[in-house]
C-alpha cells in the first residue's frame, strides 16, 4: 500500500488582483515517488507549490501533510516547512547571502540545530551537490548552473521529506542539465519524495513515476508517463508536445519497421535496443 | 565597484581574520584623522598603500586609479583652504588685490592645505584597504561581534546581495533596448531610460515578493541568521598591527609636542 505524503482536496486560490490561479484542484503525491506537474505557464504550478508548504493559504479546500490537515499556526508551519522544501525557479531570487557557505547555513539554523550540526549539514549538502570548491566564492560571481546547485544545496541541508523543484532545468546548458538531472536521481534514491514542475516533456517522459497535467488551475489528466503521452487529446488540450521518443516510436511502429513492445522505450538506449532487435529479426 | 569586490575575494590577505583587518583600518583611520599631523597622514598613506599593493597584491595601477577618484572633490575643498582673505597685504607668499581686500596664499594656509590633502588621502587609503581586502560578509561578521543591531546588518546583507541582481537586470534591459536602437537618438534615449527605470522597479517589487516566499519556505521567522566563516586570529598579525599603530601614535603625539 502506497502512502500519500501530500494531498490537496478541492483547492481554490485567488490572487489579490483577482486572478483565479487554482480552481478546484484535487491531487495526491505519493511518498518516495517522482511526480511531475506538467502545464503551460500560468497553469497554477508555482501557486500550488506554495500551498504545499503553507506560504499560501487556500481560499477553499484542504492541504494534507501525511494525512493531517495543515494548520496555519507557527508550530505546524514550522514542521511543514522543515519537511517540504522548495527549490525556486530563479536562484537569484532565492539566494540572499553573498557567501555560499553562509547562504546554505540559513535553513539548518532556522531548524534550531546547533552550530556544529548546522556546519555538518552544510558540508554534506555542498558535497552532494558538488559545490564544496565554491564555499568561499561570492554568490554573484557564480555561473547560472552553479547558482542553481547552491539553491538545491540550500534545501538539501534542511533534509526535508519532500523536495519540490520549480522548473529545475529551465535555462540550463546541456552539461548543467545533465548534472541537475543526475542529482535529482541521487536525491530520490535516498528515499526522498520529489515533485517537479517542468515544460520539458522529454524529461517528464523518461524521468517521472507519475505525471499530473494542469491547465488553468485544474487537473486535466494524470497517470504514468506511458498513459499521459499516448493520450493525444489530453496533450492537445493541455498544449503539450509529445516526447521525441514517443513520436519516433510511433512513426517506426506505423511504418512497420518495429514490432510493438510490451513497454514503451523510456530512454534513448531502450529505443536503440528495440531497433537492434528488429535488425537481428529481419536480416539474420 | 565590481572590480573592488573582485579583489576583496581574491586578494592575498583574504585568509587573514577580518577583525584584524577591520581593527587595523579603523585604528589607523582614527589616528590619521584624530592626530591631524602631516607626518602621520603621509605615513598612513604609505603604510596602507604598501599593505594594499605589496601585501594584498592589488595591481598598483588600479589602486592609484581608485586614489584619484576623490581627487576632484578634494581639490575643490583645497582651493577654498589655500586662499585666504585679509585687509592687509602682509604675510602673503603670493596674492592679488580684489575689491578692497587682499586674496592670496600664506605659508600657513599652504601648509594647512597640504596637511588636509594628505589627511584625506590617508583616511581614504584606510577605507580602500578594508574594501580591497575584506569581503562584505566578513565585515558584517565583525560588526555582529561589535553588537551592531541585527536590523542594520541584515539590511546591509540584503542590499549588498541584491545590488548585483539589480545591476544585472538593468544591464540586460539596457542591452535589449540598445539592440533595438533604443539609445540611437537623444529622444529615444530618454524614453528608453524611463522605460528601463519603470521596468526595473516593477521587477524589483515582484522579485522581493518571490524572495520573501523563498525565505519563508526555509523557515524564516524574522532573523537572517547564518553560520560564520572560520578564521583564526594570528598573534603575529596583531603584534605587528599594534606596533605600527603605536608607532604612529607616538610619532604624531611627539610631533605635536605632547610627549
Amino acid at each position: 500500500m502506497t502512502e500519500k505524503i501530500l494531498e490537496v482536496e478541492d483547492l481554490y486560490f485567488k490572487y489579490e488582483d483577482g486572478t483565479e490561479a487554482l480552481r478546484g484542484i484535487t491531487l495526491a503525491i505519493e511518498r518516495g515517488k517522482k511526480t511531475i506537474l506538467l502545464g503551460a505557464n500560468g497553469a497554477g504550478k508555482s501557486t500550488l507549490f506554495l500551498h504545499f508548504n503553507g506560504v499560501y493559504r487556500p481560499e477553499r479546500g484542504v492541504v494534507r501533510f501525511q494525512g493531517e490537515p495543515v494548520k496555519y499556526n507557527n508550530a505546524f508551519l514550522k514542521k511543514l516547512r522543515k519537511n517540504v522544501g522548495i527549490v525556486f525557479q530563479d536562484p537569484d531570487t532565492q539566494l540572499f547571502s553573498a557567501n555560499v557557505f553562509q547562504e546554505i547555513s540559513f535553513g539548518p539554523l532556522n531548524l534550531g540545530l546547533s552550530q556544529e550540526e548546522a556546519r555538518q549539514r552544510v558540508e554534506q549538502a555542498m558535497a552532494e551537490t558538488g559545490i564544496t570548491h565554491l564555499r568561499d566564492r561570492p554568490t554573484h560571481l557564480l555561473s547560472y548552473g552553479e547558482k542553481k546547485r547552491v539553491a538545491i544545496a540550500d534545501i538539501l541541508a534542511m533534509q526535508p521529506e519532500v523536495i519540490i523543484f520549480d522548473e529545475p532545468t529551465a535555462w540550463l546548458d546541456p552539461a548543467s542539465h545533465r548534472q541537475v538531472v543526475a542529482l535529482l536521481e541521487d536525491i530520490n534514491r535516498q528515499g526522498r519524495t520529489l515533485v517537479l514542475s517542468t515544460h520539458d516533456v522529454d524529461l517528464a517522459y523518461s524521468w517521472a513515476d507519475y505525471i499530473i497535467v494542469l491547465k488553468e488551475g485544474r487537473v486535466v489528466g494524470e497517470g504514468t508517463p506511458e498513459i499521459i503521452f499516448r493520450n493525444d487529446t489530453l496533450l492537445e488540450t493541455a498544449g503539450l508536445a509529445k516526447p521525441w521518443l514517443v513520436e519516433v516510436y510511433d512513426q517506426l511502429l506505423h511504418k512497420g519497421w518495429i514490432r510493438e513492445t510490451e513497454q514503451l522505450p523510456r530512454s534513448k538506449e531502450e529505443l536503440f535496443h528495440v531497433l537492434g532487435h528488429r535488425k537481428t529479426v529481419s536480416f539474420a | 565597484m565590481f572590480k573592488i569586490d573582485h579583489f576583496a575575494y581574491t586578494n592575498r590577505l583574504k585568509a587573514v581574520h577580518p577583525a584584524e583587518k577591520f581593527g587595523f583600518a579603523m585604528i589607523t583611520l582614527s589616528l590619521c584623522v584624530g592626530l591631524n599631523s602631516l607626518p602621520v597622514s603621509v605615513a598612513t598613506l604609505t603604510i596602507m598603500s604598501f599593505a594594499v599593493v605589496v601585501l594584498a597584491g592589488t595591481p598598483w595601477r588600479f589602486y592609484v586609479k581608485l586614489l584619484t577618484l576623490p581627487l576632484g572633490f578634494l581639490l575643490m575643498g583645497i582651493v577654498a583652504v589655500v586662499f585666504s582673505v585679509s585687509s592687509v597685504a602682509a604675510g602673503y607668499l603670493w596674492g592679488f588685490h580684489l575689491a578692497g581686500v587682499y586674496v592670496g596664499v600664506t605659508e600657513d594656509s599652504l601648509y594647512f592645505a597640504v596637511q588636509l590633502f594628505f589627511k584625506v588621502l590617508g583616511a581614504v587609503s584606510c577605507l580602500y584597504f578594508l574594501a580591497l581586502t575584506t569581503p562584505l560578509t566578513d565585515i558584517l561578521q565583525v560588526l555582529r561581534k561589535l553588537r551592531v543591531p541585527p536590523l542594520f546588518l541584515e539590511l546591509m546583507m540584503l542590499i549588498y546581495r541584491f545590488i548585483f541582481v539589480l545591476l544585472e537586470t538593468a544591464g540586460r534591459i539596457h542591452l535589449s533596448q540598445s539592440s533595438r536602437w533604443g539609445y540611437a537618438t537623444i529622444t529615444a534615449s530618454y524614453r528608453s531610460l524611463a522605460g528601463l527605470i519603470a521596468n526595473l522597479f516593477a521587477r524589483a517589487y515582484w522579485r522581493s515578493q518571490v524572495s520573501f516566499h523563498a525565505l519563508l519556505s526555509r523557515g524564516y521567522t524574522g532573523r537572517l541568521e547564518v553560520l560564520e566563516s572560520d578564521y583564526r586570529l594570528s598573534w603575529k598579525n596583531i603584534t605587528v598591527i599594534t606596533a605600527v599603530d603605536m608607532l604612529l601614535a607616538v610619532f604624531g603625539l611627539y610631533g605635536r609636542g605632547i610627549i
